[in-house]
């Protein structure tokens, strides 16, 4: 089991964050925080690299189209790294596959 | 918090956790660890997971915070049954973080963390076929669902 946790770099003009563990009600919200924060500080251009999020429900999917809504309010975007079939299935089932950009690698997600 | 199991393998394997939000991940873990028992199949799992997930979280944002919630998880001949039940808060719980009240989004439907509404128990709906959301008759309210075992173990 991976312990929640968040890290931030910069590659090129975007934003990446690196999330780890599993998101829920509990931790949702410190992801949600951090989004706030980096949009708050002008970084519109944002990959979630989901890779090590072990599990995630809708509370975690509520945060990811909140920080979308925001990042587009400054002609930003937001992307998903996800390759982890659980949060594919969640993504394909709540149709929000067609909503988030999903890339296969961060490489993949910053050269868009 | 506590875990009971009656004696018989075949009888109801039940869990109590305060209803905080730090206590959801007890319940999947406790949830799968019995699906795992049972021989669910990996898939199987992951929708016990999720779907106790979305039903403990509901439990979380419309329930009573000083009451606790209970998980019974009820094997079947080729089923597992699973029922959250909690009993509602008086006023509106919300989110400690969010700027909508946890309770109040329309008709009553539970509000995610950036005020949309909730797709928890349309999840749940969509994840399992004879989901049940409602009150119970002992004035509980309760999501129940179950999983067929022998279809996913094959």
């Amino acid at each position: 089991m991976i312990d929640f946790g968040l890290d931030t770099h910069t590659k090129d003009t975007w934003s990446v964050l690196e999330v780890r563990g599993e998101v829920d009600a509990h931790t949702a919200p410190r992801v949600r925080d951090r989004l706030r924060e980096l949009v708050d500080d002008g970084h519109v251009r944002i990959a979630i690299d989901a890779e090590a999020v072990e599990f995630m429900d809708s509370t975690g999917l509520g945060v990811l189209v909140g920080a979308l809504k925001r990042v587009r309010e400054h002609d930003g975007t937001l992307t998903l790294v996800c390759t982890r079939p659980n949060l594919l299935r969640l993504l394909a089932i709540t149709g929000l596959d067609k909503v988030f950009p999903v890339f296969r690698s961060v490489d993949d997600a910053t050269t868009s | 918090m506590s875990a009971q199991t009656t004696g018989h393998e075949n009888q109801t394997h039940s869990l109590e956790i305060p209803n905080d939000p730090a206590h959801i991940a007890t319940a999947r873990l406790f949830a799968s660890a019995i699906g795992r028992h049972f021989g669910a199949d990996e898939e199987a799992v992951e929708d016990l997971r999720l779907g106790v997930s979305e039903a403990v979280t509901c439990a979380v944002q419309q329930g009573d915070p000083t009451k606790s919630i209970r998980i019974d998880v009820v094997p079947g001949a080729d089923t597992l049954g699973v029922e959250v039940a909690w009993r509602d808060g008086s006023d509106v719980v919300a989110n400690e973080h969010d700027d909508v009240p946890a309770g109040g989004g329309q008709s009553g439907a539970p509000v995610l963390a950036e005020g949309v509404p909730a797709m928890g128990l349309d999840l749940i709906r969509g994840l399992f076929e004879d989901a049940r959301i409602g009150p119970r008759s002992d004035g509980m309210r309760a999501v129940g669902f179950s999983i067929s075992l022998s279809e996913r173990s094959g």
